[in-house]
């Protein structure tokens, strides 16, 4: 009677032993599971976000080679035309034209300073052509060349590097 | 007869511990290749993230091509765009104004890049590094490299091509993060 006591306790202790180790080894993988979803879900947001900026990027950039704002002089399909973006800032007509609450251009290279007006142009900084509101968030962004004639030595072509910015429902 | 009970009672837990450490080995392998195989899964989605083409970088390099230097190598006002400058400082040209077209390349693209990229430890962009190279199917020269701050593992950048008979003009712009 005690050595079957003894041998059921002992069966006991070894199926409780397996089923602890079989816990501890649900539990490691769980965690390991657990830690492996997480940082793909994470990856996965941060990948949605990028796509998200660069296809916004795209949107700004198509706007850029839209008619309006293309420079047709020469092959080029970064350019445009900053002597039309400056015509377009006080046309009433376009602020409704693209479905934006901001739209502007920005010179990066060579800095200057202020808003461009016609009085002020081509030595100012930057030329807002919508602003319907001032909580339009972060705006999407896009590296364009900036083109014009410049009349300044003789009448020639010069391209400087700038940013067309573009907020609201038509970029997104 | 006791003895030989006592030392068959040894051999059999002997034996039962070796069970219990070749039973533990077995796990720890078990868990280990499960380990192994989730990793190789995991790195295996990862190396496009050390080096990952950016379009942002594309559209600033395509842009910057276009800017129009002060250089002008047959007369003025036929001010070289900054990609032709390139091209004319492989070809060892000197500007109207007398100046070599690499030293003005190089004092352009940098006031370029330092006006549009702001690096530095506490910011995001931790640095760059930018390149352009002669390439031709045999040779490779090096003709402006421009390097700011920090550069690890993590970059993000483009290439952009100028064709420059009988090779091609890459130039090359990595951001570090």
């Amino acid at each position: 009677m005690n050595f079957y006591l003894a041998n059921y306790s002992k069966g006991q202790m070894k199926i409780q032993q397996m089923a602890f180790v079989l816990v501890a080894l649900m539990i490691f993988f769980a965690l390991v599971s657990l830690f492996y979803f997480s940082i793909r879900v994470s990856n996965l947001e941060k990948g949605v976000v990028e796509l998200r900026e660069d296809e916004a990027k795209e949107l700004v950039r198509k706007l850029a080679a839209s008619p309006e704002f293309a420079w047709t002089a020469t092959d080029c399909a970064s350019c445009i035309d900053l002597d039309k973006v400056i015509l377009l800032k006080n046309r009433k007509a376009y602020s409704g034209f693209w479905n934006l609450d901001y739209l502007a251009v920005e010179r990066v290279y060579p800095s200057k300073q202020g808003e461009c007006s016609k009085g002020s142009y081509p030595n100012c900084n930057s030329i807002t052509i919508i602003n319907k509101t001032g909580a339009f968030g972060t705006p999407a962004w896009s590296y364009v060349a900036l083109c014009r004639h410049e009349f300044s030595k003789s009448n020639y072509v010069r391209c400087e590097l700038g940013r067309i910015f573009a907020a609201g429902k038509g970029i997104q | 007869m006791q003895q030989e009970k006592g030392f068959n009672s040894m051999i059999r837990s002997n034996k039962k511990a070796q069970e219990e450490i070749v039973g533990f080995v077995l796990i720890v392998v078990i868990v280990s290749i499960i380990f192994m195989v989730f990793l190789g899964i995991f790195l295996r989605q990862q190396p496009s993230e050390l080096q990952q083409e950016s379009r942002e970088v594309y559209q600033f390099l395509e842009s910057s091509m276009e800017y129009t230097t002060i250089c002008a190598v047959s007369y003025e006002p036929d001010f070289s765009k900054l990609g032709e400058l390139i091209r004319e400082c492989y070809s060892g040209s000197v500007c109207t104004s007398g100046k070599k077209a690499c030293i003005v390349l190089n004092q352009t693209l940098t006031e370029i890049l330092d006006s549009s990229w702001k690096v530095g430890p506490e910011r995001a962009v931790k640095g760059y590094v930018f390149n352009s190279t002669y390439d031709t199917n045999t040779t490779q020269e090096v003709l402006v490299t421009i390097v700011r701050g920090e550069c690890s593992f993590n970059r993000k950048g483009a290439e952009y091509l100028i064709p420059a008979f009988p090779g091609t003009i890459i130039s090359s712009f990595d951001l570090c993060y």
